[in-house]
């Protein structure tokens, strides 16, 4: 719930509650009924005292050295944890396993890069240079080269099975990236709301209501 | 002849063309660019779309935030320059003094000023860390505790922590002003004021105050302004956090700026800083400089 990554906490929360940022018509949902169950449910697991102490300050490179180190038992992170804890120095056995959901269905946070193009009125000639480009990069052997060299999870099957076979530990991962919801960043209120949920969840930590700070947010939000 | 009378009296400006237009360039222009971006109307990605106004002021003063960040960057300001200009006076008034050891004592205290703010805030971050913090092992180890403590139960004492930090890196540059006058002052005057059967508080300040305060006032003011405008020690501990709580308005005004990419406001922000900067530093300046004319 840190300034930097409290985004994360309310996808997590939220999705797996059945709420989430936006409905499918991609209107922004910020105080629905099911987020505002997802946050009192995050807020209520800190004040009794279940997480580590400090969500507002502490940050996933906090939580994810005390998890190497076997000082706490569970962790939500990305899949260059067995690498950060390796390159940390530490040595723990531990498992993988989807975010928990109270809807049946469990949903990851996924972060992507894009390649854009932007809409120049391009000519039949210069559209079909793009394709091709797209064509010879996600090429399936080409592709899956290029995933393994980066460490990220891959966008298509072929990439997926390169890396399940590669690394017997990131199977587990690349089975969750079916279940990835994204964040809504191409809207252009993004930047408000990532800060504005990350704001809400600080100001629940310290005793404020949460209908009451997301019926603000999606007031100033949405109007 | 003529040509001559006219270099001549050209020549002191040539000289300090340099600095003019170093001045100018790094610092008249950069100031100007501020005030400009906070009267415009500015897009996300940074472009100048008009003149806005006090639009962007409007919106900064009308935030509830705004009046909580103020508040706590007066408290920030006031305690950190404050405390470290006692404490560093009564440190450089031991300083002064012969003992054994004198030299290692000083180069000690110069050791805070001398490491980098980031690296001073990132550690005393993990000293006070209720989960794995330094402080806690040692307290348990002597047996003065029995489980983890929680140093920053509220966003009061995180606060209080912040300013602690900040003195403790404040207090050598006012030691070593304060050290640099008392060096200056004859040992005569306390010769005669022992003669005359004066105690250490007389001493202290009729003799000492007076004569080092040109040095505190240079402190005071530097301090002022640096303490007001630090960045690094807020940062890494808090980051403002919770609910801008531990918000000063340099850091709030670069979340502004860097992560809502409201750079007309964050200008805004930065404007108004600007602003009670200057009030502050010429006020203390120029009550400071006044009675010293009337002490002369």
């Amino acid at each position: 719930m840190t300034t930097d990554e409290g985004q994360a906490a309310f996808a997590y929360y939220t999705w797996n509650n059945g709420g989430g940022f936006v409905d499918e018509n991609g209107d922004w949902t910020l105080n629905s009924d099911a987020n505002v169950e997802a946050i009192e449910y995050a807020i209520g697991l800190v004040n009794a005292g279940y997480t580590n102490s400090d969500p507002a300050n502490n940050t996933r490179y906090d939580l994810q050295d005390m998890f190497g180190a076997g000082q706490i038992a569970m962790v939500i992170a990305p899949n260059s944890l067995p690498t950060y804890i390796a390159d940390g120095g530490h040595e723990v056995n531990f498992g993988v396993a989807s975010i928990p959901t109270n809807t049946g269905e469990s949903v990851s946070a996924g972060v992507m890069d894009r390649f854009m193009c932007f809409d120049n009125g391009y000519s039949e000639e210069e559209l079909a240079a793009i394709s091709t480009f797209f064509d010879y990069f996600y090429d399936d052997e080409r592709y899956s080269e290029w995933v393994l060299m980066e460490g990220f999870l891959p966008a298509t099957i072929a990439g997926g099975e390169a890396v399940a076979a590669s690394d017997e530990s990131m199977a587990a991962w690349v089975d969750i990236v079916g279940s990835s919801k994204f964040y809504p960043t191409a809207k252009a209120e993004w930047a408000d709301v990532k800060q504005g949920v990350i704001d809400v969840e600080q100001r629940a930590l310290l005793g404020e209501d949460v209908r009451t700070l997301l019926d603000e947010l999606q007031a100033d939000i949405a109007g | 002849m003529k040509k001559k009378k006219i270099l001549r009296a050209a020549g002191p400006y040539i000289w300090l063309l340099p600095s003019i237009l170093l001045m100018t360039v790094f610092i008249l222009f950069p100031i100007f660019e501020v005030f400009r971006t906070s009267l415009s109307e500015v897009s996300k990605a940074g472009i100048i779309k008009g003149f806005a106004g006090l639009d962007n002021f409007t919106k900064v003063v009308k935030s509830s935030t705004f009046g909580l960040v103020l508040k706590n960057t007066l408290v920030w300001t006031i305690v950190v320059v404050g405390l470290s200009t006692l404490i560093g006076f009564a440190l450089a008034i031991v300083l002064n003094n012969e003992f054994r050891g004198r030299k290692i004592a000083r180069a000690i205290v110069v050791f805070p000023w001398a490491t980098s703010l980031i690296i001073q805030a990132g550690v005393w971050k993990f000293i006070i860390n209720q989960d794995y913090g330094t402080l806690n092992t040692l307290l348990m180890k002597l047996g003065i505790i029995s489980g983890n403590v929680n140093w920053t139960p509220t966003p009061g004492t995180y606060f209080a922590w912040e300013c602690w930090v900040g003195i403790f890196v404040t207090i050598p540059f006012v030691t070593f002003c304060v050290l640099s006058g008392l060096q200056s002052i004859d040992a005569s005057y306390y010769e005669s004021a022992t003669v005359d059967g004066a105690g250490f508080w007389q001493k202290l300040f009729n003799i000492t105050l007076p004569l080092v305060k040109s040095s505190l006032t240079v402190s005071t003011v530097l301090n002022i302004i640096y303490v007001f405008n630090s960045f690094p020690i807020i940062w890494t501990i808090t980051k403002g956090d919770p609910a801008n709580r531990t918000d000063t308005l340099v850091t709030y005004l670069y979340k502004q700026a860097f992560y809502k990419g409201r750079t007309g406001e964050a200008a805004a922000i930065s404007v108004i800083g600007f602003l009670i900067l200057c009030v502050c530093a010429s006020v203390y300046m120029i009550l400071s400089l006044r009675k010293e004319d009337q002490d002369a």
